[in-house]
């Protein structure tokens, strides 16, 4: 069946729309591609439709600027979270996995990827702006968390966006690191050692 | 049953690049002492139980556990451990601008597969400077130079400077030579038809002897603290140099690195001041 089909037929424009997804190779979108011509109709159809809804209905929160379908969304209009603490993560899945762990009740500030030279990323590629008007004057924001992942590009973020901040006189900390819960001393590299000893605390 | 991996053999190296690729897994482009320039997948490498540590980040610098996966491109990495962390790099941006600039330019201009230990021991000496400013102190610029034009002779495209790039023959020592940026050096006097223009540009001109030495020199130089500390360059000759390299650079790419857009875009950012 593949072999008669020709570049401009639906199965070649599926399988390569399908190999543009991140991951995806032209060997797993074929097999996608397959799955999706061997499934039922409505499920074919239901997908579809949530991929169009999707582009439709979800964009960027004004406030924290992460991905939602209402504006202001729904962390930003929850009026049980603490003002004054405002996260800063690089990506909505950081703001996911933070969530999940119940034990922040503050706001968020999304900004969508990291300083990065290898990709010629810079501040204007992120909603650095925006982070720094939400502290403007009168803001109601005493502490800023610069929860971005603790690698290279990561620490110089943080490090770029806690000069920025402190020059609005507002407290910034950064998230913790250092040896994971459950891991083993003896396995741990030596940055990842230094730096837990490095933020050791008082017990 | 046939064997699918080669046998796992240690290396050092340094992280030139990392892409995250699947759910959990990492690619990573490594320039190491064995097999030069290579790319290997990383499994799981992304999970909080990963093996690889803090040493998976670009600028890692470390032995590398690889195995040849056969009939692949792509090497597996079993295993990353750091032996000389770099922690000051990101602390400031021009010289992590720098870091990746250099990192950049090796993942570009080193062939793959093709042991570079000159370009290894280049590239750590260049991280080992910047790391190691205080950090008060912006890079000295002719410590990129100096990595500029030694990387590109280790890797066959520096510039002639005494032999014809045309023939070969000898060209003598003379106020000004012929340079032709395209032809990959000086030329010799049967090579350049007509006069020695007076001016230098991108691609070349009347090379001035005092710059001609001055890149003999750099090529030579170690890039060290106080190898550096001992070099006096004019603003005018700094510029020559750093025009040449660019053109040089530009050249043997022909495309424009994103460190460069990089640090571009952050001498262009700046945010209101608090009112």
């Amino acid at each position: 069946m593949a072999s008669t089909s020709t570049a401009g037929d639906p199965i070649q424009r599926l399988i390569r729309e399908l190999s543009k997804l991140p991951g995806i190779g032209q060997k797993t979108a074929t097999r996608l591609a397959f799955f999706v011509l061997r499934a039922p109709a409505e499920q074919a159809q239901s997908l579809a439709r949530a991929l169009v809804e999707v582009k439709e209905r979800i964009r960027l929160c004004s406030l924290c600027m992460n991905l939602t379908e209402h504006d202001p969304c729904e962390m930003c209009s929850d009026p049980a979270r603490d003002d004054r603490l405002l996260c800063v993560v690089a990506h909505p899945p950081d703001l996911l996995s933070i969530e999940r762990t119940s034990s922040f009740r503050g706001r968020y500030h999304v900004l969508h990827g990291v300083l990065s030279p290898l990709q010629g990323i810079g501040p204007d590629d992120l909603r650095v702006r925006e982070l720094i008007a939400r502290l403007a004057p009168p803001s109601p924001v005493e502490e800023v968390i610069l929860a971005t992942s603790p690698n290279v590009e990561g620490e110089a973020t943080a490090l770029y966006l806690s000069k920025a901040v402190k020059a609005y006189g507002i407290r910034v900390s950064r998230i913790a690191s250092g040896l994971p819960i459950g891991g083993d001393l003896e396995y741990a590299d030596g940055i990842t050692i230094a730096r837990a000893l490095e933020v050791r605390r008082d017990m | 049953m046939r064997k699918r991996s080669g046998p796992t053999e240690a290396t050092p190296c340094v992280v030139l690049r990392v892409v995250d690729y699947g759910d959990a897994d990492r690619i990573v482009t490594l320039l190491s002492a064995a097999h030069g320039k290579i790319s290997a997948l990383a499994k799981g490498a992304r999970s909080s139980r990963r093996r690889f540590g803090a040493a998976l980040g670009a600028f890692g610098f470390g032995e590398a556990l690889l195995e040849e996966r056969r009939g692949q491109d792509l090497w597996s990495l079993a295993d990353l451990s750091v032996t000389r962390g770099f922690p000051n790099l990101p602390l400031e941006l021009s010289r992590f601008g720098h870091a990746a600039y250099a990192c950049e330019l090796c993942l570009h201009l080193c062939p793959p597969h093709v042991p570079e230990p000159t370009v290894l021991r280049l590239l750590v000496a260049l991280l080992d400077y910047l790391d190691g400013l205080p950090l008060s102190d912006k890079p000295s610029p002719l410590a990129l130079r100096i990595f500029e034009l030694q990387l590109l002779l280790a890797v066959g495209l520096g510039l002639q400077l005494y032999d014809c790039a045309a023939c070969g023959g000898p060209v003598p020592a003379a106020d000004l030579v012929p340079l032709d940026v395209r032809r990959g050096g000086v030329l010799c006097e049967s090579c350049f038809l007509g006069p020695i223009p007076e001016q230098l540009g991108p691609q070349g001109g009347g090379l001035p002897a005092s710059l001609r030495d001055l890149l003999a020199q750099l090529e030579t130089r170690p890039l060290a603290p106080e190898s550096l500390a001992d070099l006096s360059v004019s603003p005018a000759a700094h510029n020559l140099l750093r025009m040449l390299l660019q053109s040089l650079i530009q050249q043997h790419l022909g495309h424009a690195l994103r460190a460069v857009e990089f640090i571009a875009k952050m001498n262009a950012f700046s945010l209101e001041p608090p009112g």
